[in-house]
């Protein structure tokens, strides 16, 4: 199994919501997600109309028991160390 | 020794270069005996038509090419359009779970 660590950087909702639909696709293979989404990441997220979609895939991450978190750098830092491979979507 | 298998995942628009780039790797890659994959969506799938000569060649040397069904319907873009196979976001998770590395111009 696979730590895959997917940075979301993005701003644009659209690439936004391509990010979560490609760490959902990643959870398909049994390999772990680990999610870190920039707050300009998280703030395209509750634009409408992206907001429903991007609901759905965040709670089907977590549903699938993978995690994803709001973070900083730092926390994306921290990803990306223990990550076997690693997809940052700006 | 066993076989070394490296993934490309492309996404970014055609206009900052990243399919290019990914090409040019894979060739690389080939010419080192390392098996190569690629998974294209979003906005990277609007650059396809362009490069099938390229990525013609590629699969010739035995790449596996698969762009993402949904990104290019959403585009206009069949199967003709793109020069490869469409599939989805299992293929994505397929070939990221299976390489050795992971080079994702995303």
């Amino acid at each position: 199994m696979k730590r895959i660590a997917v940075i979301v950087r993005a701003t644009h909702p659209d690439r936004v919501s391509e990010a979560l639909r490609a760490a959902v696709g990643l959870s398909l293979r049994g390999d772990r997600v680990h999610v870190v989404l920039a707050a300009a990441a998280r703030a395209a997220c509750d634009e409408e109309p992206h907001r429903a979609r991007a609901a759905r895939a965040l709670a089907t991450l977590r549903m699938l028991g993978h995690d994803v978190i709001d973070g900083d750098s730092s926390a994306e830092a921290d990803a990306v160390r223990t990550a076997d491979a690693i997809e940052v979507w700006t | 020794m066993s076989t070394r298998r490296l993934a490309l995942v492309v996404t970014t628009a055609p206009e900052r270069g990243d399919l290019a780039r990914a090409l040019a790797l894979a060739r690389a890659a080939r010419a080192a005996d390392i098996e190569v994959g690629m998974f294209i969506m979003d906005q990277a799938v609007a650059g396809l038509p362009a490069a099938r000569a390229h990525t013609a060649a590629l699969a010739a040397l035995d790449c596996d090419l698969v762009a993402c069904a949904s990104s290019a319907h959403a585009r206009g873009l069949g199967e003709a359009d793109v020069g490869m196979l469409l599939g989805s976001q299992d293929d994505h998770a397929a070939l990221v779970h299976a390489a050795d590395r992971v080079v994702a111009f995303t």
